[in-house]
This record gives C-alpha cells, structure tokens and sequence, in this order.
C-alpha cells in the first residue's frame, strides 16, 4: 500500500525502474570491485608489474568511472523532463499543517472544493499538486505514485503525479515537523475518471444530513467544535482544523491515525493530546461518553 | 590561468576554481532566469511554463569559457611537467620534482574538472523550462 518499489503511477513507475537500473549497475561494480579484491589477495598475491598497475588505474579508476557515470546521467536526466509534464486539469491544493493536510480541490470549471486527510484524484489523467505550508516545513510524499516535495512556507512547490491503476495508497509527511510528525498520513483514492467526476460534483452540495444524527449535530455546534471545523451547509465554519463536511467518507480520523470507527473518533475527541502529541486540537474528556458518541455518530453520518 | 612559467600553488587549482565558478554561474543563471519568468508568469494549469533559453545559452557559453579555460592550464601543466623522463612518485627535495609534481597533479585536476564542467552542463541540454 505504501511502497516506491510497488508503484501505481507513471512517476513512481518511471522512478522504480531507475531505482532497479541503478541497483543492477551497482551490483556489477560491487562484484567486480570484490572479484579484484579476492583475485589480489587469494589468487595472485604476489606483486604485478608496475605497467599493469598503471593500466589498471588508468582503465579501472579513470575511465570506467567516466563512462559508467556519464552513462547513468545520459539514463537518469531525460527522465526529469517526463516527470514534469504539466498537468490535465484537475488541480489539488494541499497545505501542510501541523500535524494534518488541508485539501482543496479546484477542477478547471466548477467551486473549489474543500476536504481534508483523503485525496482523490481520477486514474489515468496527470493531477497537478500545489504544495505549501503556513507553519513549518512539511513533505507531501505518496510512495507508490510518485516522488517527494517539500512544504515550505512562503513557497509553492508543485507537484504532477499520474495515476494509472486505481486503488488506495498511503501518503505521509516526509519531513520531521515536530511530535506528531510520525502521525500525519493521508489516504489517496484513484478512482476510474468517470467515478471521479461524479464524486467530485456531488461535493459541492452540503452532506445529506441523517436524521437519526440531530442530537450529535446539536452537541457538535454547542461545543463549539464549529469555531475550528466547517461542516458545509451547517453554521459550523471554522478553518483552523480539517474540514469535516464528508467525514464519514474518510477512512481514517486524526491524519492516519487509527481506523474510523465511532470508537475510534470518541476516543480522538476525548483524548487527543494523549493519542497525538502536541495536537492543534483540544481534547475533551468533560465531554460525557454517550455525548461524545452521538457527535462521533453525527460526523460518522457527514457523507 | 595566470600564464606562469613555473607551477606553482595558484596553477594548480585554476582548473577547479573554473569548474566552481561555472557551477555558480550555470546555477545563478538558471536560478534567476526562472524566479523571474515565474513571477512574472504564475503560471499553473493548462500555462505554459515559462522557457530558459536565455539561461541556457549563458549556461552553453560559460562552458565553452570553461572548458577552453581548463584546456589552457593542462596545456601549460604538460609542459611544466613533461620534461625529461622522470617518472612519479616525484618526492625528491629539488626544483625539477616540486615542477614535475605539480604539473603532474594539475594536469589530472584538469582532467576531473573537465568532466565536471561537462556533468555541470549537461541537464541544460535535457530541460528547456523552469520545471
Ligand atoms: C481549536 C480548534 C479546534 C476545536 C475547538 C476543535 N477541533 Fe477538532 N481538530 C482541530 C485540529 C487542528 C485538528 C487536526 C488535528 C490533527 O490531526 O493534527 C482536528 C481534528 C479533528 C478530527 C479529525 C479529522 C480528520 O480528518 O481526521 C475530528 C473528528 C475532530 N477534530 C472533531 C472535533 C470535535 C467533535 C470538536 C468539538 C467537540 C472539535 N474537533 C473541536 C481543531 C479543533
Ligand atoms: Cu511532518
């Protein structure tokens, strides 16, 4: 799920095979370096003819090194050039914060569309990423798409990754950005195109609200908890924490964290500190269990 | 660079010194060129992205200052050291061995900076935009 070397993009394909390329290319120096060793002290210990050493600075340290680098950089550099090819539309912004990642959607023509912790991008179709961060750096690195780019406040970085098999791939944080950098992880869903489409204009209505779920929704606003989260179509409108209009679609709650169950948001929300150091959330263990659950049952509801 | 008769510390590391120069420069150039064509730009989707063809003709023809310029102070160090039939290690306490020794070493700094220059140059000639 999480591999450079199982890769389910043109870019990590392209990446992997260097990678393979490379290690080849090593292991023939490494054995040929190791053959010599053996050969100079177990075959012919004895001293050779200073001509011979000579050649054999000038063929094996000079030349070969020359060639073979020279070669590997001819291989390597073009690739640069095809891993950067603009992209076909669909634009993701992603901001790193501490310790979770802000998506924004911003399809060519339609509202952008806000998310958070999950990405879905379309397979078969180059997604251009914009990458930046407003606190520290971060590192936007999906393994089996695609290589790494910095976060860096003040900057935008961008980033183009092609899907082409669909499926979920774990995406992490890649550069240390304090306690909880270990627990800052996304999900990223290629969906085929047309499942894509749909999906993404279906976000730009507000969830379908649960009737089941009005007292949760109730304790969701009294609490306060929209003063940092935005639940689209409700007056929760904060924008310091994910937003959480879809919520119940994610797979997981606190970046990667643990799996979403209702267990597991009740615990997020009463002991967030303990299971995510330094969070940028209060916790709230006054909030009684039953209460808590009914909020996690109303978020659990957000599709 | 400095013609001289003699080797001395400065012919040694002229051709280094010209390799570190042409990567600042090369870097500089591209640095530059790009942080103001994409400021002018802000390009994103669907754009394009701005060229450097400027930057990579300074980038060409700082390496063909280079490379002449490294070419030059072999050909100097050959003739500090290609006289008589000595051959290394060059360790003796005499004129001739420090002559020989360091014409010898810069000609092989000569050959490395001159693959340097090269591997420096070379993504010039695979990437035409600020990618
Ligand atoms: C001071 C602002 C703030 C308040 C108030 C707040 N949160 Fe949060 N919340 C955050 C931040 C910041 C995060 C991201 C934490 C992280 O993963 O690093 C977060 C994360 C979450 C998540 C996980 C989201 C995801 O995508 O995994 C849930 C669920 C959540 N909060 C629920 C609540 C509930 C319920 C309340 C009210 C009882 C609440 N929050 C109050 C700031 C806040
Ligand atoms: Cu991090």
């Amino acid at each position: 799920m999480q591999s450079a070397l199982d890769p389910g993009g043109h870019e990590a394909r392209e990446v992997a095979s260097l990678f393979w390329v490379m290690l080849a290319g090593a292991g023939l120096v490494w054995s040929a370096v190791m053959g010599l060793a053996v050969y100079a002290t177990r075959i012919r210990p004895d001293p050779h003819e200073e001509k011979v050493g000579h050649r054999l600075i000038l063929w094996g340290g000079v030349a070969f090194p020359v060639v073979v680098l020279a070669g590997l950089l001819l291989y390597g550099l073009p690739l640069m050039t095809t891993l950067r090819e603009p992209g076909e539309g669909l634009r993701i912004d992603v901001s790193g914060e501490q310790f979770w990642f802000r998506v924004t959607y911003r399809p060519k023509d339609g509202a952008p569309v806000a998310s958070a912790n999950e990405i879905r991008m379309p397979v078969g179709e180059r997604v251009e990423f914009a990458l930046t961060a407003p606190d520290v750096i971060h590192s936007f690195w999906i393994p089996s798409l695609g290589g790494k780019v910095d976060m860096i406040p003040g900057r935008e970085n961008r980033l183009v990754l092609k899907a082409e098999r669909p499926g979920s791939y774990r995406g992490v944080c890649a550069e240390f950005c304090g306690a909880s950098h270990a627990l800052m992880a996304f999900t990223v869903v290629a969906m085929e195109k047309p499942d894509f489409d749909a999906w993404l204009a279906r976000q730009s209505a507000p969830p379908i609200e649960d009737a089941g779920a009005a007292t949760g929704k109730e304790l969701f606003v009294n609490n306060g908890c929209g003063a940092c989260h935005r639940v689209s179509g409700t007056e929760a409108k904060g924008e310091v924490g994910p937003d959480l209009t879809r919520f119940g679609e994610r797979g997981t709650v606190g970046a990667g964290l643990l799996p979403n169950t209702r267990d597991n948001v009740v615990r997020f929300i009463r002991e967030t500190d303990a299971l995510k150091p330094r969070v940028k959330m209060p916790a709230y263990p006054a909030l009684s269990i039953e209460d808590t659950a009914a909020i996690a049952a109303y978020l659990g509801s957000l599709k | 660079m400095i013609a001289s008769t003699r080797a001395n510390l400065v012919t040694l590391i002229t051709a280094p010194t010209v390799w570190a120069v042409h990567f600042l420069v090369c870097y500089v150039a591209a640095a530059t060129h790009c942080a103001k064509a994409m400021a002018d730009a802000r390009v994103f989707t669907g754009a394009e992205w701005p060229d450097i063809t400027l930057a990579r003709f300074v980038i060409a023809a700082a390496t063909v200052v280079a490379l002449a310029a490294i070419a030059l102070s072999s050909r100097q160090a050959w003739g500090h050291w290609a006289h008589g039939d000595a051959e290394p290690p060059y360790d003796d306490a005499t004129f001739d061995d420090r002559q020989q020794f360091l014409g010898f070493a810069t000609i092989l700094l000569c050959g490395l900076s001159f693959v340097g220059v090269i591997f420096v140059a070379l993504p010039a000639l695979f990437i035409g935009d600020c990618r």
